[in-house]
This record gives C-alpha cells, sequence and structure tokens, in this order.
C-alpha cells in the first residue's frame, strides 16, 4: 500500500500545530489557554507518531499516541484543577499573577 | 462597536516571532530532507488487513489473536503500558476532585457532595451581584479575563 500523501507533509503539519502551541505559551497569559497551547503540541507529536507509524509499517506509534492522548486527558484533569484553584484564590487565571512557588 | 483582532506589538511580540521563525527553520529543514522508503519494505500498511483489531490485539498483549500471516509486523505488546496509564488516569481524577474541593470555615467541602449546596448560605450576600448563568459576576470586582 502506498502513502498518498509524503511523509514530510505530515512532518509540516504537526511542525505547524506544534508552534502555534508555543507561540500561545510564549505569547499568552490566560492559564486555559496554556492548557491549550499544550494540548495542540500534544496533539502535534501525535501525528509525528501515526504518521511515521505509517512510514515504517507497524503499529507501535499509533498505539503510542493512544497512550499520550489517555496523558493529555490526565494532565487536563489537573490542570483545570489546578486553575479552579487558582482562580478561587486569586479571582483570575493571568498565570503572571500568583508568584509564591516562582523560583 | 465591534473591534477586531490586533496584533499585540508589546513584549510578547518577540516569543511571537521566535515560534514563527522557529517553524520556518524547522520547515527548511524538513523540506530539504530525503525521506525516501524504508528499506527495501513498502511504505505503509499491507492490503486486507483490520487495523484497528491489531491496535487492540497490541494494546492488551493478545498475540494469539493476531489474524496469523496477515498481522503487521514488529508491533510490540502495551499491556504494562495501559495498565499505567489507567492508574495514571485513576490517579489524575482522584487529584482534580482533591483540587476541586473547597473549604468553607474549616469544613472541607467536596465539589461532586449532594450536601455541597447545603453548607452555602441560600441568599447571597449584598455586594456579589449574579449573572445569568448562575455565577458571580467578577467584572464587576475588577477580575476576569484581561487577554
Amino acid at each position: 500500500m502506498s502513502v498518498g500523501v509524503g511523509i514530510e507533509y505530515y512532518v509540516l503539519l504537526s511542525m505547524g500545530l506544534f508552534c502555534i502551541g508555543l507561540f500561545g505559551i510564549l505569547t499568552r497569559r490566560n492559564a486555559l489557554m496554556f492548557l491549550m497551547s499544550v494540548e495542540l503540541m500534544l496533539n502535534a507529536a501525535n501525528i509525528n507518531l501515526i504518521a511515521f507509524a505509517l512510514y515504517h509499517g507497524n503499529l507501535t506509534g499509533q498505539v503510542f499516541s493512544l497512550f499520550v492522548i489517555g496523558l493529555a486527558a490526565a494532565e487536563v484533569a489537573v490542570g483545570l484543577g489546578i486553575i479552579l484553584v487558582l482562580y478561587r484564590n486569586f479571582r483570575d487565571v493571568d498565570v503572571t499573577v500568583p508568584t509564591t512557588m516562582r523560583w | 462597536m465591534t473591534t477586531g483582532p490586533e496584533l499585540r506589538t508589546g513584549k510578547t511580540l518577540v516569543p511571537g516571532l521566535l515560534a514563527v521563525a522557529l517553524f520556518g527553520l524547522m520547515a527548511l529543514i524538513v523540506l530539504n530532507t530525503p525521506f525516501g522508503t524504508v528499506g527495501d519494505r513498502p511504505v505503509g500498511f499491507p492490503e486486507d488487513i483490520a487495523i484497528v483489531s491489531e491496535i487492540g490485539y497490541a494494546l492488551f498483549d493478545l498475540g494469539a489473536l493476531q489474524s496469523g500471516q496477515l498481522a503487521i509486523p514488529e508491533t510490540e505488546s502495551f499491556l504494562a503500558a495501559f495498565l499505567l496509564i489507567a492508574l495514571t488516569l485513576d490517579a489524575a481524577l482522584d487529584a482534580s476532585l482533591v483540587l476541586a474541593k473547597r473549604e468553607e470555615e474549616g469544613e472541607p467541602v467536596a465539589a461532586l457532595s449532594s450536601r455541597g449546596a447545603e453548607s452555602r448560605s441560600l441568599t447571597p450576600p449584598a455586594d456579589r451581584t449574579t449573572v445569568a448563568d448562575g455565577g458571580d459576576d467578577v467584572e464587576a470586582e475588577g477580575g476576569g479575563e484581561t487577554r
């Protein structure tokens, strides 16, 4: 079976998603936007895993991407809990406001 | 009057340009990389193979049920990783519930508790306004989303 789209275009797509996520993390201060940006970066990694699994003809990358999706769900659960506490304590979700644990 | 999106040219401009430049650099590298084929094997999966079934067999280490010669080669089993992820998700669920727990007058009030609503005062304080969705109007207190 041949791959209709070249592997480099999958990699380009994943790089685009990754850089959009990185852009969000570097430029936004909203904690929810941070979470969304991290999800974008994780999904960029997923696209890479699945594309190279197809390219190499085995399923390891596809199964691994399922695990990444599961870990992303766990991360969102904890992240939303942290944002809830953040809002409860500071009445804001700006990540630059809480400085107690800043190094 | 509606306002359209506008580019912020403050101190976030340089990190934003950094991300765009990183994309340009990586795109240049990828487009100049010859990927070719993997050895002498054809790229992709064999015809007439049930990929979802194969993923299920790999997830639960059911190699005996794999479809013989039609199985996808070199796929590892992931039962231990599957169980670890299940435990991690369970721990994350517990952690989110702990984080969502409120404390009122020293008493912890769980977010999903049926007694949570009873501990609240039925009449809101006079200085808190209530918006249509039942939440507090945070804009009146100067909080809320700024960016």
